[in-house]
C-alpha cells in the first residue's frame, strides 16, 4: 500500500499583496526566524558544526590575517580575514572607498599557503582585483573606531569595556560590501547552490558575516590581551552600513522576491490557523513580548523620522501586551484574531506582531525556508490573449496606470547609475541632469504604456510585441504578477514620496538585520547576527530573535 | 581573462541597452549567455552584433537580438515557422531557442549557415557547464563601452546627493 501524503497544514488565507507589498509597509519590515542569517545559524547548530582556526597570524596592532574553518553540510569553507592599517582620512562606508580596515574571502575548501597569500594580496582592493571560482564570497568591513579602540584599551587594563556602550553600538565593525554570485570573478552562485546549508537565499553571505563577527571578537581580544565576557561578546553583531546599491535587487528579481514574501506570510497564515495555544506556548509569547519591550527601549536612532516610528511602537505595545490577556491567549484562533485586532495600530507594531507571532512555531513554519529561493526566470507568455493582459493589467496594476506621469510629483525622481564606480543613485528629475540615461525602475510608467498600447489590439499579443519591442519586458511582469503576486513593489518607484530606505529595510530584514539605523532616506546602517550564538554556541543556535541587552 | 557567468550577463545586459536595445530582449539576450557560451559563441561578434542598429524585427532583416526573441513568440502563439535569414548570428538565435526550451520547451532551432529556422518540435537544449569563462578583453571592452553609455557622469551635486555622503564613517 503505497505512503498517503501528510494532510496539509492548516492555514488562513494568506495577507493580500495590495496591503503586503506597498513600500511603507515593506519598510516597515522585521527580521523573522525564517530570515536568512537565522536560518544559516540554526542549520549549523543542528549539524553540530565545528569552528577551528588555523591560521592567526596577527601582530600585537592587530594587523595581518586570520584563517577559520568551517564544515558545512558536507563541505569544508574557509574565512579568510586580512586586517590591515587604514589612515582614518580613507575610512568611508560607501561605496567609493578604495581601501578598508578589514577585507575577507569565503573559500571552497581549506586554502593552503599560496592560497592565503594570494587572497591576502587581493582582497584589500576589493574591486579592483580579480578572484578565483573557488572564492565564494567577498567582503570588507570598517571598525567603529569609538567602540573598537574603548574595547582594546579596556582589555589592555585588565577591565571589561562599558556595557551601555556595547549596548548603544551593538558591533566592533561594519561591513560596506558582501559580494557574492560571481563579482570580479567569484563563484557563481549556482555552483554551490545545491550543496547542504547553501542552498537559502544569501546562505553564503549570511555564512560570511557570521564569521566575520567572530573574527572582530577574537581581534579585539588578541589585541586587548584578554578575554571578553561572554555575555558582551554575545551582543557584539555585525554592523552593515547599505546604501542604494541594494534597492534595485528587489526590482530586477521578481520571482525571488515573491518567494520571500510568499514564505513569510504562507508562514503567518498558518500560525494564524493555530486552533487553541498550549500553555507553554502562551508563556513563550508573554516573554516574547517582554523581550520586544526591551529592545524597543534600547533601540534609539538619531534620525527624526524613525526614531518618531520607534516612539510610536513603544507607545503602541503595552496596548498589544494589554490585549493578550489570559482569556485571550486561550481562546481560540488568538493569533489569528491579534492580527485582526493589530489593524488598529501603526504599520510598524502590524509587522512586528506578524514577526513576533512566528517564534514559538518552529514545527509549522521552518520548513518553508527551503521555498526561499528558486532558479527560475520569469517568462513571456506570447500567446496571451491582449484582451487576457489588459484584464491583468486592470485587475493587478491600477495603482500603476491611474496614475499621471506627466504630474511633476510622479516622475519627480529618477534612478540611474553614476559613471563613478557604478554606484545607483537616485537623481531629482527636475534639478539634475542624467534622466535620460535612467535606469528601468519606472515599472509603474512602463505598465501604463503598455495597456495603453493594448487599446484597440485583438489576438495574442506576439504580433503586437514584434511591433513594439518597447513593451516586452513590461509584459512579462504583468503576466509574472499574476502567478506570483507578491513579484511586484506595488509603489511607483520614480514618485516624489518613494523612499528607497523602505526597499532596503525589506531586503536587510529578510537577511535578518535589526536595529534599524538610518542615515538618510536612502542609506542605513543595521545590526546583524547581535545575540547570535558564538562558534561555541551553536548548541544554542536558535532564541536570539530581537536580541535585547539582558542585565 | 577568466569571468564569472554572472558577470556575463550582468555586463551584456547592460550592453544591449547601452546599444538601445528594448529592455524586455536585453533581458532575454542576458538569460541566454550561458547558452551562446556552451555553444562556443564569439563574444567579439556579439558585440558587433549589439552596436548594429535595433529595430523591430519584421522578417526583412537577420539582427539575432530583435529578431529571435520576436520569432521565438511568434512560433509560442501558434503563427508557425519562423525564418530568420541572413541571421547575423546564427548562434545567437540557437543559444536563445536554447534558453527558452530552458523555460517552457518545445521549440527546435534549423540552423542552415545564417538561415535559422524556429519551429515546433523536439526542443533542443544545451547543457550549460559551471566555472569560468574565458572572455577575450577586447570583446570585453567593446561591451564595457556600450555599457558606460548607459551611465551618467558623476557631478559634485550628484555625488553629493549619492547614499552616505557628507557623513562621518569615523565614529
Amino acid at each position: 500500500m503505497p505512503d498517503s501524503d501528510p494532510p496539509p497544514i492548516p492555514q488562513r488565507p494568506l495577507r493580500a499583496p495590495t496591503d503586503v507589498m506597498r513600500l511603507r509597509r515593506m519598510g516597515a519590515g522585521f527580521p523573522t526566524r525564517l530570515s536568512f542569517l537565522r536560518s544559516v545559524t540554526r542549520r549549523l547548530g543542528a549539524e553540530g558544526a565545528r569552528i577551528t582556526r588555523p591560521v592567526w597570524d596577527i601582530d600585537t596592532d592587530g594587523f595581518g590575517h586570520g584563517v577559520y574553518c568551517v564544515d558545512f553540510g558536507g563541505y569544508t569553507y574557509s574565512l579568510v580575514a586580512v586586517s590591515t592599517d587604514l589612515p582614518p582620512e580613507m575610512r568611508t562606508d560607501r561605496v567609493i572607498a578604495t581601501a578598508w580596515d578589514t577585507s575577507y574571502v569565503l573559500y571552497d575548501g581549506v586554502p593552503d599557503a599560496d592560497t592565503i597569500a594570494r587572497i591576502c594580496r587581493a582582497a584589500p582592493q576589493q574591486e579592483a582585483a580579480r578572484f578565483d571560482p573557488r572564492d565564494l564570497i567577498l567582503s570588507r568591513a570598517n571598525k567603529s573606531v569609538r567602540l573598537f579602540a574603548h574595547v582594546v584599551d579596556a582589555l589592555r587594563m585588565g577591565q571589561q569595556p562599558d556595557a551601555d556602550m556595547i549596548r548603544d553600538v551593538g558591533y566592533l565593525m561594519r561591513t560596506t560590501a558582501v559580494y557574492g554570485n560571481g563579482k570580479f570573478g567569484i563563484a557563481d552562485r549556482r555552483i554551490f547552490c545545491e550543496r547542504p546549508g547553501m542552498s537559502g537565499p544569501f546562505a553564503a553571505e549570511m555564512l560570511t558575516v557570521w564569521l566575520i563577527r567572530g573574527f572582530t571578537h577574537d581581534l579585539v581580544e588578541h589585541m586587548g590581551g584578554a578575554p571578553l565576557d561572554r555575555r558582551l561578546k554575545r551582543h557584539l553583531g555585525i554592523g552593515n552600513a547599505t546604501g542604494l546599491g541594494m534597492a534595485p535587487f528587489l526590482v530586477s528579481h521578481p520571482l525571488l522576491l515573491d518567494a520571500w514574501m510568499q514564505v513569510r506570510e504562507t508562514a503567518i497564515a498558518r500560525v494564524r490557523a493555530v486552533e487553541t495555544l498550549t500553555p507553554d506556548q502562551i508563556a513563550r509569547l508573554y516573554a516574547l513580548v517582554a523581550r520586544v519591550a526591551q529592545h524597543l527601549a534600547e533601540w534609539q536612532v538619531p534620525d527624526k523620522i524613525a526614531q518618531g516610528r520607534i516612539d510610536i511602537l513603544r507607545r503602541e505595545w503595552p496596548e498589544v501586551a494589554a490585549l493578550m490577556t489570559p482569556e485571550f491567549m486561550s481562546g481560540a484562533v488568538p493569533l489569528d484574531r491579534l492580527i485582526n485586532k493589530s489593524v488598529h495600530w501603526s504599520v510598524d507594531t502590524q509587522e512586528l506582531i506578524a514577526a513576533m507571532v512566528l517564534e514559538p512555531f518552529g514545527d509549522l513554519v521552518d520548513g518553508l525556508a527551503d521555498c526561499m529561493a528558486t532558479p527560475r526566470l520569469p517568462v513571456l507568455d506570447p500567446a496571451m490573449r491582449c484582451a487576457d493582459l489588459a484584464d491583468m493589467i486592470t485587475r493587478d496594476w491600477p495603482w500603476a496606470v491611474d496614475a499621471d506621469y506627466s504630474d511633476p510629483r510622479q516622475c519627480a525622481q529618477f534612478w540611474y547609475v553614476s559613471e563613478a564606480k557604478q554606484e545607483p543613485r537616485l537623481g531629482s528629475r527636475f534639478i539634475e541632469d542624467g534622466a535620460a540615461l535612467e535606469s528601468p525602475l519606472d515599472i509603474a510608467r512602463q505598465v501604463q504604456a503598455l495597456a495603453r498600447a493594448l487599446e484597440g489590439h485583438v489576438g495574442p499579443i506576439a504580433p503586437l510585441l514584434a511591433a513594439h519591442p518597447e513593451h516586452r519586458a513590461a509584459a512579462r511582469r504583468v503576466q509574472t504578477v499574476a502567478n506570483h503576486p507578491y513579484a511586484e513593489i506595488r509603489d511607483n518607484l520614480i514618485a516624489k514620496g518613494c523612499l528607497p530606505i523602505d526597499m532596503l529595510r525589506c531586503k536587510l530584514a529578510f537577511f535578518g538585520a535589526a536595529k534599524f539605523d538610518p542615515k538618510s532616506d536612502r542609506w542605513t546602517r543595521i545590526t546583524l547576527a547581535q545575540g547570535a550564538p558564538l562558534a561555541d554556541e551553536l548548541d544554542n543556535a536558535d532564541d536570539w530573535w530581537l536580541p535585547t541587552f539582558a542585565p | 581573462m577568466m569571468r564569472s557567468h554572472n558577470e556575463v550577463q550582468g555586463m551584456v545586459l547592460k550592453a544591449a541597452r547601452g546599444a538601445g536595445v528594448p529592455l524586455g530582449h536585453c533581458e532575454d539576450l542576458a538569460a541566454a549567455m550561458p547558452d551562446y557560451i556552451a555553444l562556443g559563441g564569439d563574444m567579439g561578434a556579439l558585440v558587433v552584433a549589439l552596436n548594429r542598429p535595433h529595430q523591430p524585427w519584421t522578417n526583412g532583416h537577420g539582427c539575432a537580438v530583435m529578431a529571435a526573441p520576436t520569432a521565438i513568440d511568434l512560433v509560442r502563439a501558434d503563427h508557425g515557422e519562423q525564418r530568420i535569414k541572413r541571421a547575423d548570428l546564427p548562434l545567437l538565435v540557437l543559444a536563445l531557442v536554447s534558453m527558452a526550451n530552458r523555460f517552457g520547451g518545445g521549440l527546435a532551432c534549423d540552423v542552415q549557415g545564417d538561415c535559422v529556422a524556429i519551429g515546433t518540435g523536439p526542443g533542443v537544449s544545451v547543457v550549460v557547464p559551471g566555472g569560468a569563462v574565458d572572455v577575450d578583453g577586447l570583446a570585453w571592452a567593446g561591451l564595457t563601452k556600450l555599457a558606460a553609455l548607459t551611465f551618467v557622469p558623476e557631478t559634485d551635486a550628484s555625488r553629493a546627493a549619492g547614499a552616505g555622503a557628507g557623513l562621518s564613517d569615523n565614529d
